[in-house]
């Protein structure tokens, strides 16, 4: 008889830590993929800032490069492009489709912008033009600020990635929708590049 | 009001709770013995089993509980699904908040909170953490749209309170301690339903299944039994601290329309202050207005609370549902595109006080928590601040420039060249630029200014990911050890970023304050008087101030004024771990009696000022800016 209840309260004591066990599993699975969710805003904020500067940089320039037109439309394209890759990310961060969209634009955007600075340096007008210098720097430092929120919002998603595949949480991650992994956002530019290939 | 002396008694309260508990607990081991007695027939054997049993269920379970709800604000906030508004946001509402906030945390001298929206229709907020370095702040969109300005300011001043008066460790205890009994009840429900399935089954052994009906019986109503009483305790202790809170909302913003106006709007608003998320339940007892209604009330009703701050109102609440409330985009400064269009705003802006004319304030009143007119000038002060600085400050990238900006050495620039190159050794590409561009700024304002800067940083600092905060108290270190000394300057510094980041170890219990008596700690306190008394321009009468200081630690005592040479910053750093475990209200008086030898000659000093910032941030007290009297 009192075996039996011996049994019970032991039964009961481990169940109640198994229980509690789980429960903190699940809590900390949610405050991890919170705060990643949380630190893709402030990269969010910052290409935003971006993405508005980038109209005023086409009206600055367009009085100098009139027969870029091509040129131009590109970097609108671009940018539009990226805006409503930002809008899907920040509805999804860490949503592998939606990073990669991301990562894509970006990378697109980088590449026209890079060209509309590169082509100013023959226009020594533009060049001299302040509004212009301000506009460069101006975006310039926003891409510094992103990838600076960029490595916080990496790094966790890194510790979320990480804290789920370790044991026990491996276990019960999947049954509360926490089985996939969240998706790191690289940009293009920033990867390291490959090194050049040697042909004979 | 005296939040000092409200943490102490915070602190004494829960520790009353705590032994009650304790006591409530065996009782309840008690009772589960008794009823099992009763079929098994009494035996120590028994006695031990049940006791044991029931108290490590209990325990586990609360401290269980406890260390979730203790994951510091941020978690809380997450988890009831707010979304934290980026301190550079440039949408009106969110810059009105934010702004609402930062006065209200630069006047009583705390790192401006993270802010953290939830889109809930009803009007209500709620603050979260254990102390005001890891506290939150939360507010719903119906707060954002529905109310104005001084209403907004009224219920920021009252969740000020509550981060101030140290409520929240006090409602986590009771929280996870009502836990913990609720659990048994869960536990005999399991028991229950065991017993039933398991008799259904086998019917020969009546005497186990019937013990174990009856073990669940009674869990399940010494459980539930429990968790009423201790609810209704909780609600009530609750119900006092917001009426606390209201009170306190007053007299900091020296303005009883603003909190009443809010608790009105909510009054007449067909959403009230109620709110759809699920998780709000547990956190009822932080928010604003009451998230649900019932006798587990933790707030005391809307007209009550109405009454007591204003009692010749007419029982008639606005019609909030029209209410639509436009912003003042000017006053708001909601920094257009990258702040380049903020320089002419500035111009139309209304002439805003300047500090120089202010009277000294009396240091009782400073200790007292912001007042209206140092929430004004607190406004001014961030005001007076150059607007590319401010905006930098308000992300992370910037905000770490500008730290290591202002710990950049102004006279020597083979020293900065230096710290430079670590900057660039260490960090990102360009974050040696970029502070090398606005260092001449940043030392160009004024050092009560600086500390405003400070205090703006820390809220997006927060955001930092570990490893980042790592490297960046690396760099700190480095940046200030250069020149193989600290000044005066950089230890103040370091204390107040340290300290708002959570960087220096804290006790597990994430108390900021300890319980140790003022009497035993007077030698180690008037390290900081005779600093004060020497380097604050008393030269003549240093003994004077000195003496000022201690008479208020202890009228009895006389000790004689340390020499200038036995106040080197090493001694200062010394004593410091000693001062952080004093109690609350020890800490108040130790502050005023620094503030007394510090105002000895009628002025404050800049060094003086360095060094109460230092030693306020490093005893985690709160001291607002406002009570220097600039020279």
């Amino acid at each position: 008889m009192s075996s039996t209840i011996i049994t019970l309260i032991v039964l009961g004591v481990i169940s109640l830590v198994i229980l509690f066990t789980v429960i903190g599993i699940y809590n900390k699975l949610v405050t991890l993929k919170n705060r990643f969710e949380n630190a893709f805003s402030q990269i969010e904020v910052q290409l935003q800032r971006r993405y508005d500067l980038i109209p005023n940089l086409i009206e600055t320039v367009k009085g100098y490069m009139a027969h870029e037109k091509d040129t131009l439309e590109a970097v609108i394209q671009a940018r539009n492009q990226a805006q409503s890759s930002l809008q899907a990310a920040s509805q999804n961060p860490g949503d592998a489709g939606a990073m990669a969209g991301l990562a894509g634009a970006e990378g697109l955007l980088g590449g026209a912008l890079g060209k509309i600075f590169a082509l100013s340096e023959s226009y020594p007008d533009l060049k001299a033009n302040q509004n212009m210098a301000n506009l460069q720097e101006e975006l310039s430092s926003t891409e510094n600020k992103v990838a600076f929120s960029r490595q916080a919002f990496n790094d966790a998603v890194t510790s979320y990635n990480t804290y789920k595949q370790t044991f026990p949480p491996v276990i019960v991650a999947g049954m509360f929708g926490h089985g996939q992994d969240a998706t790191l956002l690289e940009f293009e530019s920033e990867k390291i590049k490959e090194a050049p290939k040697v042909q004979f | 009001m005296d939040f000092f002396a409200e943490q102490d008694q915070a602190r004494k309260r829960s520790k009353w709770l705590v032994l009650l508990f304790c006591l409530a607990v065996m009782g309840i081991a008690l009772s589960v013995f008794l009823a099992l007695s009763y079929f098994s027939g009494p035996s120590w054997e028994l006695f031990w089993l049940t006791g044991a049993g029931t108290i490590g269920v209990v325990a586990l379970a609360s401290l269980g509980r406890i260390l979730s709800l203790s994951a510091g604000g941020t978690a809380v906030a997450e988890s009831l699904g707010g979304h934290l508004l980026c301190p550079n946001t440039s949408d009106p509402q969110e810059r009105r908040i934010l702004n609402v906030v930062e006065e209200m945390a630069i006047a009583s001298g705390t790192p401006v909170p993270p802010v953290y929206l939830m889109e809930e229709k009803g009007i209500n907020a709620f603050a979260a953490g254990y102390s005001p370095s890891n506290a939150v702040v939360g507010i719903t969109r119906g707060c954002a749209e529905k109310l104005n300005r001084e209403q907004l300011q009224g219920v920021v001043a009252h969740e000020f309170s509550h981060i101030l008066n140290g409520d929240m460790r006090l409602n986590i205890k009771l929280t996870g301690l009502i836990f913990g009994i609720v659990c048994l009840s869960r536990i005999g429900e399991v028991l229950l339903r065991v017993g039933l399935l398991s008799g259904g089954r086998r019917r020969k052994k009546e005497d186990g299944t019937a013990a174990l009906l009856a073990l669940g019986v009674v869990l399940l109503i010494i459980g539930l039994i429990g968790g009423f009483f201790g609810s209704l305790i909780r609600a009530a202790v609750s119900r006092q601290r917001e009426f606390l809170a209201d009170a306190s909302a007053v007299q900091f913003t020296r303005n009883p329309d603003g909190i009443s106006g809010a608790l009105k709007r909510i009054g007449g608003y067909s959403a009230g202050s109620k709110l759809e998320t699920s998780t709000a339940g547990d956190f009822s007892h932080m928010f604003f207005g009451s998230a649900l209604r019932s006798i587990f009330a933790t707030h005391p009703p809307l007209e009550k609370r109405i009454r007591k701050i204003e009692p010749s109102w007419n029982e008639t609440f606005p019609e909030t549902d029209q209410i639509s409330e436009q912003i003042d985009f000017q006053s708001e400064n909601t920094a257009g595109f990258a702040g380049l269009s903020k320089a002419s705003q500035s111009s139309s802006k209304p002439p805003v006080p300047q500090t120089d004319a202010l009277e000294t304030k009396s240091f009782h009143d400073i200790l007292e928590g912001p007042k209206s007119d140092t929430i004004d000038q607190a406004r001014a002060l961030i005001d007076r601040i150059p607007s590319p600085l401010l905006n930098l400050c308000r992300e992370p990238f910037g905000a770490r420039c500008v730290v290591f900006a202002l710990l950049l050495d102004p006279a020597d620039s083979r020293i900065r060249d230096q710290q430079i190159q670590l900057i660039h050794n260490q960090l990102e590409k360009d974050t040696d630029s970029l502070t090398l561009k606005i260092f001449s700024q940043c030392h160009s304002i004024s050092c009560v200014e600086k500390f405003a800067l400070i205090e703006e940083c820390a809220s997006p600092m927060r955001e930092l990911s570990p490893r980042q905060l790592q490297q960046f108290s690396r760099v700190v270190d480095g940046l200030i050890t250069m020149d193989q000394k600290i000044d005066l300057f950089e230890w103040s510094i370091q204390k107040v970023v340290f300290n708002h980041l959570n960087l220096e170890e804290k006790s597990i219990s994430h108390n900021p304050h300890g319980s140790s008596a003022l009497a035993g700690q007077v030698n180690t306190c008037s390290v900081f008087l005779a600093a004060l008394a020497h380097y604050g321009g008393e030269k003549m009468n240093a003994e004077d101030a000195f003496n000022r200081g201690v008479k208020l630690l202890n009228p009895k005592n006389t000790i004689q004024l340390p020499t200038i040479e036995s106040c080197t910053i090493e001694e200062l750093e010394k004593s410091l771990p000693r001062l952080q475990k004093l109690s609350a209200s020890a800490k108040r008086t130790f502050l005023t009696a620094c503030l007394a030898t510090a105002e000895h000659d009628q002025q404050i000093s800049e060094t003086e000022f360095l060094i109460l910032r230092g030693l306020a941030a490093a005893i985690s007290c709160p001291l607002g800016p406002t009570f220097i009297n600039p020279t």
